[in-house]
């Protein structure tokens, strides 16, 4: 099992792998691209790229460097015809420098980078929204090497999934920015802050009414503003507790780290920690956390050690125990 | 105006006996059926259904068991209707369950389908079935806050390329659906090589897999976690957004879904794609 992390800056390579990723995936945004399309949207993200040619040329140099892969996202839920030309393009250039593969979500793209750049590798984004082993089929037949999973699937999912893959390798979430939507299924915009920002923490004012639009009960309602206080707690969880740390620089937020024994079992071939646009120091340390624990899972210990000694990192049982920080809550229903 | 055909979604299998006594589905009946007469403004008066939707396209906690199927079916072919049955994105287990009501289904229904995965069973197991690409499946921006539509322009609808008309022809889908976004114009709707269907008159902006009212029966620790069966909260109670999005957008969300539901404009835009035949089947549902 690797551990694929993010980066956004060229000198964050040597540390990230030297901190146990074997896998590092990176944006980038050309300034040909800008010029071109007057627009940065290369990839779902606008900042948190690279900044042009010359550094994802060196950030494919530096990451084999330092024995890492290097992959570029191209993930997008979709790209208009006027870009299908650009995104080979880039796509072949990436290739070209030794870059390692492309994880794309537009499944047009994906079989238009087959048919075009046979030999670079490509894996299916999470963006894709791939939640089943047809899926998987499908994907296979497209000529990809790896399906990364959305967020929100079950460890049983996962397994059948892994279960049914043959020859197409599985990415896992493990750690950090949970998205409130389904992966593919959010067609809104993360709007500046003064515009509401992500459209599922805008607080936009809403009131609850029965299916035909009459009035609830006044119990109902009670039930329901209870439930939403507990939602908002979850949506806390969901963001990074706020996007905070230990005391250690550790981060908050979605973790799988209890599930890992078990995605290792199931033949998940990667587990991946999310956020490109992450500060640095919130990157070098979620892949210390994943990597400590992927350690003691490849050096044999049981799954309950591993869980105990993944829940002590971070040494704040209570957020654990709450259930809303876990990627994959059922591995401590158990 | 071209001929147009016009389905009727219906979610919920305790609603079916509604639309039971009729004996044909008329614009009239729509819109007591939704609640809501403004909905079918854009249709004439004496227009009548083709099509009738069942099940949900967002929740797969809402997927129909086998006897509420065969009562749309029934109910359907009294009616004169073509069934459609709604998919939604589907883990294996769902899968199964889609493939098991597909072979329920008469040889005239379609199946709609959000998932590719969900379609590239179907076409191997019923290769013979009409597939329709639903919305999730059409990717566009439709954020209801969007102050104009240079907001719009990093990511155009998906079904402009030759890589998608390729797929849907691999997929042997021969009509989308599409829902109207913000600052829409009637080239989004040029789609080669297909039918296409809009939804109306809400358009959806996203939906999760964690749903807020699902968890509203479980405990803590089990609240808000994906794949949890619920007890269909979501049919009897909506959330509807108090105040207009500042480009005048009103929100709703049933479920793990939000929506918006058109403005003039909108409603506009359509009755200018079906004058213009881009559009040849309108499909109506609440949120």
């Amino acid at each position: 099992m690797r551990v694929t992390a993010p980066i956004s800056r060229i000198d964050e390579i040597p540390a990230l792998a030297a901190a146990g990723a074997d896998e590092l995936y990176c944006g980038v945004v050309p300034k040909e691209w800008i010029a071109r399309f007057n627009t940065g949207a290369v990839n779902r993200r606008y900042f948190g790229n690279l900044g042009g040619l010359e550094e994802l040329q060196r950030a494919v140099e530096l990451a084999h460097r330092s024995a890492a892969r290097l992959f570029m996202v191209l993930n997008a839920q979709s790209y208009g015809g006027g870009y299908q030309d650009a995104l080979v393009e880039l796509a072949g250039r990436f290739r070209d420098f030794g870059g390692d593969a492309v994880i794309v979500a537009d499944i047009a793209l994906i079989a238009e980078l087959r048919e075009r750049l046979p030999d670079l590798a490509i894996h299916v984004s999470s963006v894709a929204g791939c939640r089943n082993s047809a899926g998987i089929g499908l994907y296979r037949e497209l000529g990809v090497k790896r399906v990364i999973l959305p967020r929100d699937v079950t460890l049983d999912e996962v397994g059948a999934m892994a279960k049914a893959a043959e020859g197409v390798e599985i990415e896992a979430f493990v750690l950090n920015d949970g998205c409130v939507f389904e992966e593919g299924t959010c067609h809104s915009i993360h709007l500046p802050a003064k515009q509401g920002g992500p459209i599922c923490v805008d607080n936009r004012a809403f009131v609850y009414r029965d299916g035909r639009g009459g009035q609830i009960s006044a119990r109902t309602a009670r039930k329901l503003r209870d439930n939403d206080a507990d939602y908002q707690r979850w949506l806390w969880y969901r963001f990074g507790c706020g996007f905070s740390t230990t005391a250690e620089g550790h981060p908050f937020g979605p973790c799988g780290l209890c599930a890992i024994s078990r995605l290792e079992a199931m033949g998940v071939a990667s587990i991946k920690i999310a956020g490109r646009e992450g500060a640095s120091e919130r990157k070098l340390k979620s892949v210390e956390m994943v990597r400590a624990v992927v350690d003691r899972v490849h050096a044999g210990s049981p799954h309950q050690e591993v869980s105990a000694f993944a829940v002590g990192i971070r040494n704040t049982e209570e957020h654990c125990r709450a259930g809303f920080m876990c990627y994959y809550p059922e591995v401590r229903w158990k | 105006m071209p001929t147009v055909e016009i389905g009727l979604t219906v979610v919920d299998p305790r609603r079916l006996p509604a639309l039971s006594a009729l004996p044909a589905l008329k614009a009239c009946d729509i819109a007591e059926f939704l609640g809501d007469d403004a909905a079918l403004e854009t249709l004439p008066a004496d227009a009548a259904a083709s099509h009738l939707y069942f099940g949900s396209e967002f929740c797969e906690h809402l997927f129909p068991d086998q006897a509420a199927l065969e009562r749309a079916i029934e109910l359907s072919g009294k009616l004169g209707l073509t069934l459609v049955l709604a998919t939604p994105a589907a883990n294996d287990a769902l899968v199964a369950k889609i493939g098991q009501a597909a072979a329920l289904l008469p040889e005239s229904a379609e199946i709609l389908v959000n998932d590719w995965g969900v379609a590239h069973f179907l076409r191997a197991a019923y290769p013979r079935r009409h597939l329709v690409a639903g919305r999730q499946l059409a990717k566009m921006i439709k954020d209801p806050r969007v102050p104009s539509a240079a907001w719009l322009k990093p990511y155009p609808g998906s079904y402009g390329t030759p890589g998608h008309r390729r797929l849907l022809e691999r997929l042997g889908i021969g009509r989308i659906e599409l829902d109207v976004p913000p600052f829409a114009t009637p080239d989004l709707y040029s789609v080669a090589g297909v039918d296409l269907s809009v939804c109306l008159p809400y358009a959806y902006v996203a939906k999760g897999r964690i749903c807020k009212i699902g968890s509203l029966r479980r405990e803590l620790p089990e609240k808000f976690a994906p794949g949890r069966p619920c007890h269909r909260e979501c049919l009897g109670v909506v959330e509807v957004g108090a105040a207009a999005s500042s480009a005048g957008l009103v929100s709703s969300a049933r479920g793990n879904s939000t929506f918006y539901r058109h403005d003039a404009a909108m409603a506009a835009l359509v009755r200018d794609t079906l004058a213009q035949g881009l559009v040849t089947r309108l499909v109506f549902s609440g949120v």
